[in-house]
């Protein structure tokens, strides 16, 4: 088992629902969002986001709306659309399915006294 | 001292330095390129040029007077792998694990493939050796490597086909073989005529990518942006280097000469062949225009155009549109063998084709026209010898320069109906 490999594709599968959280709390531009997943130690270069901010864009995940800035170039500001939203509310239940499915396979409880 | 031009970015100037411009362009370009094969590739490359134009600003609000390179090789940096996340599905993975697991079986039996490739010549063991050779060049692309280039850097390029490292054995192996041929008097012309069409054949490695797929690495960002610093690293220092390419011009001009000296003997072979062709045809032609039931060439070579009838212009046009038709197809076939990509647009295709397809139309022509011209001569010449009587009486000046070109004042109506002279 690669344990590196294991945990970038960990990784790799959050980023999306992150991007969505990160979204969702305020429409934002690609510095924050970036500066945000910096410190959480979710990409560590910055790259990364550009594809992946088009990619949810083009699935209508994301909406976004050009604002002119005081500090440079003007800048995209990406909001969720209803889509969007609907998304992350899945993306949200299976986070908490899985959190459940980790504390049970840690706990060693079986499933019927977890789940509450 | 550096040069300094001012660029602007979202509306916005920056003092930039030469250097430092080059290779924000090249990186730029690079990034355009490698993303407008996947959807929405422009807008990505676009947001990363945004990205560029805010960490410049940045560093200008911090007091930067001008962008040098060591600036942009930062945010370069910075900016880092785009691709790194962008395809989630397992095929990536499981490709750079394969790659790896070939990679370091490569290097595991490079030592034993070096000594391979030099047994390749006795032909012993001559399948595992082609396998090895396979496995050597699998994933690279054959192109002639300019940054280590002496003349035209095929043999560097070759160098870099078959990861032999130092082009230098090649270089010398090639020098080696050459002497040995003159020595021995025979075809020593033939290592250099090669060397030639190679040159011609292999286009040259000019971007990051061409140089990466002639070393056989994946074409991704963060390949692309280590091969676009290590070339502004090499160009550098070859900029410190007095005068580099002195030399090779002198070099160059010799070669040219010499080749040309070597190449006179075939373009006299070549120009054999052509006429060998054209007597063939010709008579093809001729034979063809009398079996017809009407006259395909009738005495004015009507449906001919007036400059191809033009007897003193004809060789060139058997030269030029031969020259095209053959030549075409070979080059075409010739570099699809020895590069793995074409790159063609689907415009240059066309124009080829077209080019072709005229050039074939206007030899047969030509080749054609000069064997209605051959048979109408030797027809005239037999009943200028058999029925002189016949002719002199019949003659009608008015229509003499129909057939200009041909000696003697012959009768023009007397390939109207060949049959009779038959």
């Amino acid at each position: 088992m690669n344990l590196e490999n294991n945990k970038s594709q960990m990784r790799k599968g959050m980023l999306e629902y992150c991007i969505l959280l990160l979204i969702h709390r305020q429409p934002s531009y690609a510095n924050d969002i970036i500066t945000q997943l910096k410190e959480a130690e979710m990409i560590v270069v910055e790259g990364t986001l550009y594809p992946l901010l088009t990619r949810l864009k083009n699935d209508k995940l994301l909406k976004y709306e050009w604002k002119e800035s005081t500090q440079g170039p003007p800048r995209k500001y990406y909001a969720l659309t209803l889509d969007g939203e609907e998304a992350l509310r899945q993306l949200d239940e299976s986070w908490k399915q899985l959190t459940r499915t980790v504390a049970i396979l840690k706990t060693g409880r079986p499933a019927s006294e977890a789940e509450i | 001292m550096k040069k300094n031009i001012s660029i602007n970015l979202f509306g916005t100037l920056y003092a930039i330095d030469e250097d430092a411009y080059s290779l924000l362009e090249r990186y730029l370009t690079s990034m355009k390129s490698y993303f407008a094969r996947q959807q929405g590739g422009e807008e990505i490359a676009d947001d990363i040029e945004h990205r560029v134009a805010e960490l410049l600003w940045q560093r200008k609000q911090e007091g930067m007077e001008a962008v040098n390179i060591e600036t942009i090789k930062d945010i370069i940096a910075k900016i880092g792998n785009p691709d790194e996340i962008e395809n989630p599905d397992e095929s990536i993975g499981e490709n750079a694990a394969h790659n790896a697991a070939d990679n370091s079986s490569e290097r595991t039996t490079q030592t034993e493939a070096d000594a391979g490739f030099h047994y390749n010549r006795t032909e012993e063991h001559s399948e595992s050796i082609l396998d090895r050779m396979k496995a050597r060049i699998k994933g690279r692309h054959l192109y002639r490597d300019s940054q280590n280039k002496l003349l035209g850097g095929v043999l560097s390029g070759l160098a870099q086909y078959f990861d032999t490292g130092d082009p230098l054995w090649w270089r010398l192996g090639t020098v080696a073989l050459f002497l040995l041929l003159w020595s021995m008097d025979v075809f020593a012309f033939l290592p250099i005529l090669l060397y030639v069409l190679l040159w011609i054949i292999i286009p040259e490695a000019l971007s990051p990518e061409d140089r990466l797929r002639m070393k056989g690495q994946e074409v991704n960002p963060q390949t692309l942006n280590a091969q676009i610093l290590m070339d502004t690293s090499s160009v550098a220092a070859q900029q410190n280097s007095p005068q580099p390419s002195s030399g090779n011009t002198l070099l160059k001009v010799v070669f040219a000469v010499a080749l040309g000296l070597l190449l006179l003997p075939f373009g006299v072979l070549i120009l054999f062949f052509l006429l060998f062709v054209l007597l063939a045809t010709s008579v093809m032609g001729g034979f063809v225009k009398h079996i017809l039931p009407f006259d395909v060439f009738d005495n004015n070579l009507q449906g001919v155009p007036e400059f191809v009838q033009n007897n003193s212009t004809n060789i060139w046009f058997l030269i030029l549109f031969g020259a095209l038709t053959l030549g075409i197809p070979l080059f075409l076939i010739i570099r699809r063998l020895f590069t793995h990509t074409a790159h063609m647009s689907a415009s240059s295709k066309v124009t080829v084709i077209i080019i072709w397809i005229v050039s074939l139309v206007m030899l047969l022509l030509t080749l054609f026209n000069n064997g209605a011209r051959f048979f109408d001569f030797m027809n005239r010449y037999q009943r200028t010898h058999v029925h002189v009587q016949y002719d002199w009486n019949d003659t009608d000046s008015t229509d003499t320069d129909t057939v200009a070109g041909f000696p003697g004042e012959l009768d023009p109506d007397s390939s109207a109906c060949p049959a009779d002279s038959l």
